[in-house]
């Protein structure tokens, strides 16, 4: 435990010394500034991000990614409050009270509350990647190629537990995604598959080419789509001084933040599960615990819940990256990219090899939230309706400029620009069928862990399936991901024994 | 809830990935190839399955959305023309004009701004990644420069 604390110092050592420091900053500033502006997020920025950071300093690089993931979720309550337009998806639940609460004239005080809930939830979920990613970490130092390869399958089978009604969509997104992550040489072997003469795809697909077009192309390809049908250029911001929430009014919210961040941080943790159940989870919740308010006509609560639940998913989310290696959602994924890009394998051998790095991560994501809290209201009352000015069709232009020099960058090949390009195309096919993107990502990262880990398990156990089952490890990850699958099967029993009895 | 068409197709044209990803998997020796073909045997059985959930809901309308697709086409087939003209014409001209033609597919207006922006954000990345970061961007017919 003392060395746990000393392990702490040296990442906030490492957090406050001035260039990472600066750099946390600007992540959190940028962060703000994209989070507020529709159309664009923290997977965008990250995404684009990402090619820039590989030639900065490991740490330095970590606090800019930290400062942005960390301020976007929150930047995107701004203009979902004062405009009922989300900044991000993340904000969608908090437009339901904090717009009504705005037309009252309260906008201040909700865009306060939406502050104090937002750094409240990310205090806590940074509280528990501290304490408990080094612990699993630690953990799974003892793990070998069937742990491996039994949580590789317990991350596929959240994303399908937890896709609600489409089950179906979700295993397709996801064996696709499987596919993809095979071409390229084969892990065990080396034999190269699905390469067809194309010299590039020896090493498979590049992951950050892959994710630059699924998350910059695709908002550009997006926004082209509905030009007309939402035109928000020239709105008028109102004028609001940011009023945080008196002493009555935390003792109020306190239990809502404290429910709300729990489902944050437990949905954070569980690899596939995202940040939009989080909120829609949080804000269920505190309508059923405040039966004799009316939720959508401005309670205060209403802003809460899905404010601290979405800054709770962030930090936890890193929970299964850093210690396992396994990214608990597609925006963690991007963290995967960034430090493989630096030489880095997140896992628990990070702790062990480059402690530093590993707790300027937890720590940053800690100081972060700090420093968002002055940065948030200087926001709101300084840059805001600037911001929110901006033409969205020039933001697109600079972002694809960003997205083909970003792809280019990762390795100086043309071939990135194509890879960005099909997998932007991919993504926004998929918005238009209605196929999620982060079973896909979750795929094709955890392919070939699944796929090498197999294998070696199997020449661990001469070809015997049982050693899945053998190993308690194993066999309690196995039963949690049968529990996960067998979520939507009992649902959809459930469904059609309800409509059986109103048939009857 | 989206068309049954739109799902039908959707799994058709995942269910012939997965038989033209058995079929190229045949071609490979036998331990690389046992992951690939068991994705492809899943894929095939998850979109059967999905197909005919599809088939069971013919006739039930959805709502259509109108999509506008003509701009989404442009910028795609700018983008791939950039990739080409990239090697040759180099990074600078390109990307300006590359910028230069999102902006305005996406609607915007005045042409003077147009080109200020979309000459100012090329030269602003440039020096970032070219500079900065060293990346070797293509300088095609302005590499003598």
């Amino acid at each position: 435990m003392f060395i746990m604390f000393g392990d702490i110092l040296i990442g906030f050592s490492q957090v406050l010394y001035p260039i990472n420091f600066l750099a946390l900053f600007i992540g959190v500033v940028i962060g703000l500034i994209v989070g507020s502006l529709p159309g664009l997020n923290d997977s965008i920025t990250m995404a684009v991000l990402i090619p820039v950071t590989f030639g900065l300093d490991p740490h330095v690089a970590m606090c800019l990614l930290v400062g942005v993931y960390c301020s976007a979720c929150y930047g995107g309550s701004i203009p979902a409050i004062l405009l009922k337009i989300p900044g991000t998806a993340s904000s969608v639940v908090t437009t339901l009270d904090g717009y009504p609460m705005t037309l009252r004239g309260e906008g201040g005080l909700a865009l306060g509350i939406s502050t104090a809930s937002s750094v409240f939830g990310g205090l806590m979920s940074a509280l528990v990647l501290m304490f408990l990613s080094p612990f699993l970490a630690n953990q799974a130092l003892r793990f070998g190629p069937p742990e491996y390869f039994a949580l590789a399958i317990l991350g596929m089978s959240s994303v399908v537990g937890m896709a609600g009604k489409s089950v179906g969509r979700n295993i397709i997104v996801m064996l696709f995604g499987l596919l993809i992550s095979t071409i390229g040489m084969s892990p065990q072997t080396g034999y190269p598959r699905f390469t067809f003469g194309v010299p590039y795809l020896l090493e498979g697909i590049a992951f950050i080419p892959m994710l630059i077009g699924l998350f910059g192309i695709t908002s550009v390809l997006e926004l082209a789509e509905s030009m007309d049908r939402e035109k928000i250029s020239n709105v008028v911001l109102p004028k609001v001084k940011t009023m945080l929430p008196d002493f009555k009014l935390v003792k109020r919210l306190l239990p809502t933040w404290l429910i709300s961040g729990g489902i944050g941080n437990v949905i954070g943790i569980i690899p596939g599960a995202g940040m939009i159940m989080a909120i829609y989870m949080a804000y269920d919740q505190a309508v059923r615990r405040n039966k004799d308010k009316e939720f959508g006509t401005g309670v205060p609560e209403g802003i809460a819940a899905p404010e601290a639940a979405n800054n709770a998913v962030v930090a936890s989310s890193m929970v299964p990256l850093l210690s396992l290696g396994v990214p608990g959602n597609s925006t963690s994924a991007l963290f995967l990219g960034a430090l493989m890009i630096q030489g880095l394998r997140p896992g628990p051998s990070l702790f062990k090899d480059f402690p530093d790095i590993a707790y300027l991560i937890i720590v940053g994501f800690f100081v972060a939230n700090i420093i968002m809290f002055p940065l948030g209201i200087a926001l709101c009352k300084y840059l805001s309706s600037f911001i929110l000015k901006l033409p969205r069709e020039v933001l697109s232009g600079i972002v694809v400029a960003l997205c083909v020099t970003g792809a280019f960058a990762v390795n100086n090949s043309v071939f990135n620009i194509v890879i960005m390009l099909i997998f932007g195309v991919v993504g926004y096919v998929f918005n238009r069928i209605k196929m999620p993107h982060s079973p896909l990502i979750l795929a094709v990262v955890l392919g070939p862990m699944l796929e090498l880990n197999f294998q070696q398990s199997m020449v661990l156990s001469k070809g015997s399936w049982m050693i899945f089952l053998q190993r308690p490890l194993t066999l309690v990850l196995v039963i949690m991901s049968l529990l996960f699958i067998s979520a939507p099967i009992m649902n959809m029993l459930r469904d059609i024994r309800e409509k059986r009895t109103v048939q009857s | 809830m989206l068309d049954w068409k739109t799902d039908f197709y959707m799994a058709i044209v995942f269910l012939m990935m997965s038989v033209f990803t058995y079929i190229q998997s045949q071609k490979i020796p036998d331990t690389p190839a046992e992951f690939p073909i068991l994705i492809a045997i899943c894929l095939f059985i998850a979109t059967f399955i999905q197909m005919f959930m599809a088939l069971a809901r013919r006739g039930i309308k959805a709502e259509k959305v109108e999509h506008k697709i003509r701009p989404v086409i442009i910028i795609t087939a700018m983008t791939a023309i950039y990739i080409f003209l990239i090697s040759y014409v180099g990074y600078l001209l390109s990307t300006v004009l590359l910028v230069y033609s999102v902006i305005a597919v996406l609607g915007y207006k005045q042409k003077k701004q147009m080109l200020l922006i979309s000459c100012l954000a090329t030269l602003i990345i440039f020096v970032m990644f070219k500079v900065v970061l060293r990346v070797p961007l293509p300088m095609g017919i302005l590499g003598g420069f």
